[in-house]
């Protein structure tokens, strides 16, 4: 059985129940694709690969997508080829795995609710899910979806229930296409090494005040303008961090988080002292609607 | 293995958009419940197989004529226990041959409900003591249609001065009509209505536990890929 491990809550939880149900029959493979959170990478590999014993083949393809995405800015375009870059890579790999026979997907409940509602009519277009959405069908594989019953909380709560750490089954969501969509225009390697230790300071921090928890996402976007800045008798002519963080229930309408303004200090004097790439920090305080959570 | 599919409550959706909690709220007890469109088939329902059916909210009228959505009529003769919330409860009103009107005034928001007859739904549920001792339950409303007579059977349950029939109930069917969503957090004691529901009145005994479907989807991948 093969499963696409993307280091999300679902197929994570997927992949645990997965590995106490067949153990060795199940493989998981990983797509790096270079647009993930820091360490995220190496987080998933010790985790199930390390700590649970799972099956794991990472593909390191960070050149792939990065080639592919070079002179791409469009959002709708960037999102199309990161989403036809993974599926060839998932495609390749799982052909040099020998009898696969089914394909394990984290669908849940409310992606099943919504396909059968839009047949009545009554709802939207189905979204093209980033796990069900297009994975090979010449494979002719049989489809495990052991979530489709259950909803997020049950997801959530089976995952720790399975061993999985709270850290990671509680963690914000992140965009399928990860980075790639918090990059504004075209994404350059450079800029994903700068926005994911951004990110990261940006998250450690709402670690340390006790702010994780409280807000429902949170992340850094990077702008491709130059800011102008002084640093010690230097001016510095560099890039724009923007930080965004969000209360919601339901994700369907959100308010900027209202952070406490030491937060917001530390996080941008680290961010500017620690980066040298970066001259200036800004904070999103737009709610959705009109604004989107994500900025792309 | 306990078969945890066996005991379970369908939602019949008209369209709100709280439809989903109420499933969330009846699996947070540990029952398992499906949402399905309210045009299922007689068919259908019985092949599910429901211990339970609650009739969800939605944004239709039932004044709205032959266009107005309505529950199959097996799901008022089949014995089953029957919740109506909001929508759900007028189309049992009217489908049981009580009244709904078109009310000038919508009310959304914070409401403060009278219970006029406890059942067993609202047993033992009170937020507040009134002035004339009476048990007040803080609820949250979304609605502008009201039914304003009750079918014949049914008695009044709670009330508001804005709605004079915030909740009917007829105990011998075990059919429980409330004007209020029992599944939105802003209800305060909304959870423990779906627990008289689905446990006392439906006699469902909680089997939908983290372990429990960990052990129910092992068996079945297993089952799946031999």
């Amino acid at each position: 059985m093969l499963l696409g491990l993307s280091g999300g809550v679902d197929s994570s939880v997927v992949a645990a129940l997965l590995h106490k149900a067949i153990g060795d029959q199940l493989t998981c493979v990983f797509v790096d694709n270079g647009l993930l959170r820091k360490n995220e990478g190496d987080m998933v590999m010790e985790m199930f690969a390390k700590n649970m014993g799972v099956k794991v083949i990472r593909a390191n393809a960070q050149d792939k997508f990065l080639d592919g995405l070079a002179g791409v800015s469009d959002p709708e375009k960037k999102r199309k080829v990161i989403g036809n870059t993974f599926i060839e890579i998932f495609d390749e790999e799982s052909h040099k795995i020998d009898n696969v026979k089914f394909l394990a997907q984290g669908t849940i409940y409310p992606d099943v609710i919504e396909s059968a509602a839009s047949k009545t009519g009554k709802a939207h277009v189905i979204k093209s899910h980033h796990n069900v959405g297009g994975l090979p069908d010449h494979m002719a594989l049989k489809l495990v979806e052991p979530l489709r019953e259950l909803f997020k909380d049950e997801v959530r709560k089976i995952g720790v229930e399975l061993g999985l750490p709270y850290d990671m089954v509680y963690r914000h969501p992140f965009p399928g296409p990860g980075l790639g969509v918090r990059i504004l225009g075209e994404v350059k390697r450079e800029y994903c090494d700068i926005l994911r230790e951004a990110d990261a300071i940006f998250i450690e921090e709402l670690h340390n005040f006790g702010w994780y928890q409280k807000t429902s996402q949170a992340f850094a976007v990077f702008l491709p303008v130059k800011s102008v800045g002084v640093v010690g008798d230097a001016r510095r002519y560099e890039w724009v961090i923007a930080l965004r963080a969000v209360e919601t229930i339901d994700f369907m309408t959100a308010r900027w988080a209202h952070l406490p303004y030491e937060l917001l200090e530390k996080v941008s004097n680290r961010i500017i002292n620690e980066i040298s790439d970066v001259s200036r920090v800004a904070y999103d305080v737009s709610s959705k609607p009109p604004a989107t959570i994500e900025w792309e | 293995m306990s078969d945890l599919h066996s005991q379970k409550i369908l939602i019949l959706d008209f369209g709100s958009q709280y439809t989903q909690l109420i499933a969330r709220r009846v699996r947070e007890i540990g029952v398992f419940s499906e949402i399905r469109a309210w045009d299922i088939t007689e068919e259908e329902i019985r092949e599910f197989n429901p211990k339970g059916i609650i009739l969800s909210g939605g944004p239709e009228s039932v004044t709205g004529g032959a266009s107005a959505p309505r529950a199959p009529d097996c799901v008022f003769t089949m014995g089953l226990p029957v919740l109506g919330i909001c929508y759900g409860m007028q189309t049992m009103a009217s489908q049981l041959g009580g009244k709904v009107d078109t009310s000038t005034v919508r009310e959304f928001g914070y409401a403060q409900v009278k219970v006029e007859n406890e059942s067993a739904l609202l047993q033992d549920i009170k937020d507040h003591i009134g002035s004339d001792g009476e048990s007040l339950l803080d609820v949250w409303m979304s609605h502008g249609d009201k039914v304003v007579a009750m079918p014949e059977g049914f008695s009044l349950m709670a009330s508001t001065p804005s709605c004079p029939i915030a909740g009917m109930v007829n105990e011998e069917k075990k059919f429980y009509g409330i004007q209020f969503h029992p599944e939105v957090t802003h209800t305060l004691q909304g959870e423990r209505m779906f627990q008289h529901f689905a446990l006392q009145v439906c006699g469902c005994e909680g089997l939908w536990t983290a372990a429990a479907i960990i052990e129910d989807q092992i068996a079945r991948v297993k089952e799946q890929v031999g």
